[in-house]
């Protein structure tokens, strides 16, 4: 259906963005473009460009602070939809649990083992890294294989007269963890595309000191990139635009 | 919080709520909650659809935050996008409970220029250089999520004018703003 010349016209195109992005769109036709958004990522891009030229409009209502107890409804609904899959997991654990006759002792252990990992939240950090400083760049890791969640984030912060500028990594624990035994994270400078090797990637690795030059590094990179090795010749694992979030403060 | 502090903050969150962190979610939540309201109350008055519109854009928030783009634009407008489609979807599934045809058209932009965000100030400059009725029908139909018809009976002038004046009124406005 995209493929037709009526969506490769620039001026069909630059409408469609707009009015989308205005919300004049009947159901149909905005149910079109959501398609061709995930279809065509440079459409995608006009979308995008046309809801940050209306965004200064979102500051026009006043604000309104939401209805008490809504935050703990919309809570409750995450965290049911997060839980369901377990529920269904261990009914699926407990029919095979059932058609073991042999072997009984071991399979207990094992499926207490099971259960109690099931049961545990998916992904509950319950602290969130205590961060001191500005935080200066952002880059949102993804995998080369189209997963829809990402494993990485990394945030840069500057450093203060407590504590030097650093790195911190927060993991996603929904995602399949990789193997990153051997990985290394680089940056790639902005102006020149050069390569620059900023640390191994010990696994679980939470936080980094920079000294001045990798932070510097950091400053002008375009993009964040973890490769399987030493060498950047190895495969691309993980990759990311590294955002500027904040002035750079040498 | 300053409103540089502010968006760093929302864009924070929003990576982290992209890694199913729900702390960032609640945090995202508290930051969030009073704008995103205040927005879907112009396009939806009766307060308890507006709050059902809420629950459900913060739902997809936690759902569908791997589809923000980062790298090309910010959390905020990102989310005002998807709350606002959640609205007006809301409202054209029913009947418009309270019309709204008596409020005024808003002014773009009350505050003085020193209190804005500089993107402010370019929207701000670039709207008063197209014409009256190209402004307030966009404006208009931004901040209410109003449908053409809507607009139609709002303005009192034909479907076909109507829509010219958003067409050519957007088409001055990414102009102005790309100079």
């Amino acid at each position: 259906m995209f493929r037709s010349l009526k969506y490769q016209n620039p001026v069909v195109r630059e409408h469609l963005a707009g009015q989308y992005a205005m919300g004049l769109l009947s159901n149909q036709v905005k149910k079109r473009v959501e398609a061709f958004i995930k279809y065509d990522a440079t459409f995608e891009q006009e979308v995008i460009h046309w809801q940050v030229r209306l965004a200064p409009l979102n500051e026009i209502p006043e604000e309104v602070p939401a209805p008490a107890g809504l935050k703990q409804k919309v809570l409750a609904r995450i965290q049911s939809e997060n839980q369901a899959p377990s529920s269904t997991l261990l009914e699926q654990v407990m029919i095979w649990w059932k058609s073991v006759l042999l072997w009984q002792g071991a399979a207990f252990a094992s499926i207490t083992a099971l259960i109690i990992f099931i049961t545990m939240p998916f992904n509950s950090p319950t602290q969130q890294t205590t961060s001191t400083g500005t935080l200066s760049y952002l880059a949102v890791m993804q995998s080369q294989q189209a997963s829809t969640e990402p494993p990485l984030v990394i945030s840069a912060y500057s450093k203060t007269e407590k504590s030097p500028s650093r790195l911190e990594f927060r993991w996603n624990e929904r995602t399949p963890n990789q193997d990153l035994s051997n990985a290394t994270l680089w940056a790639i400078e902005r102006e020149t595309g050069s390569f620059i090797q900023l640390t191994k990637l010990a696994v679980g690795i939470k936080k980094m000191n920079l000294t001045a030059a990798q932070w510097k590094a950091v400053n002008n990179s375009l993009e964040l990139i973890v490769v399987d090795g030493d060498s950047l010749s190895s495969r691309v694992l993980l990759r990311g635009t590294c955002l500027q979030l904040a002035n750079w403060v040498s | 919080m300053t409103n540089d502090a502010w968006k760093r903050e929302v864009e924070q969150a929003l990576a982290q709520v992209k890694l199913q962190h729900q702390p960032s979610f609640e945090k995202l939540y508290e930051l969030t909650n009073a704008k995103l309201y205040g927005l879907v109350l112009k396009i939806i008055p009766d307060q308890a659809l507006a709050t059902d519109a809420l629950q459900e854009a913060y739902h997809k928030i936690w759902l569908n935050a791997e589809q923000h783009r980062a790298d090309l634009g910010s959390a905020w407008s990102w989310l005002c996008q998807l709350t606002r489609n959640q609205a007006i979807d809301r409202v054209r599934q029913r009947q418009r409970l309270q019309e709204t045809s008596d409020e005024e058209v808003p002014e773009a932009f009350s505050e003085s220029e020193a209190t804005l965000w500089p993107e402010h100030i370019d929207l701000n400059r670039c709207l008063q250089t197209i014409r009256a009725e190209q402004q307030n029908v966009i404006v208009h139909a931004y901040v209410y999520g109003s449908s053409h018809s809507e607009l139609v009976k709002k303005f009192d002038a034909p479907l076909g004018t109507l829509k010219s004046w958003i067409r050519r009124g957007l088409k001055e406005l990414r102009e102005c703003l790309e100079a």
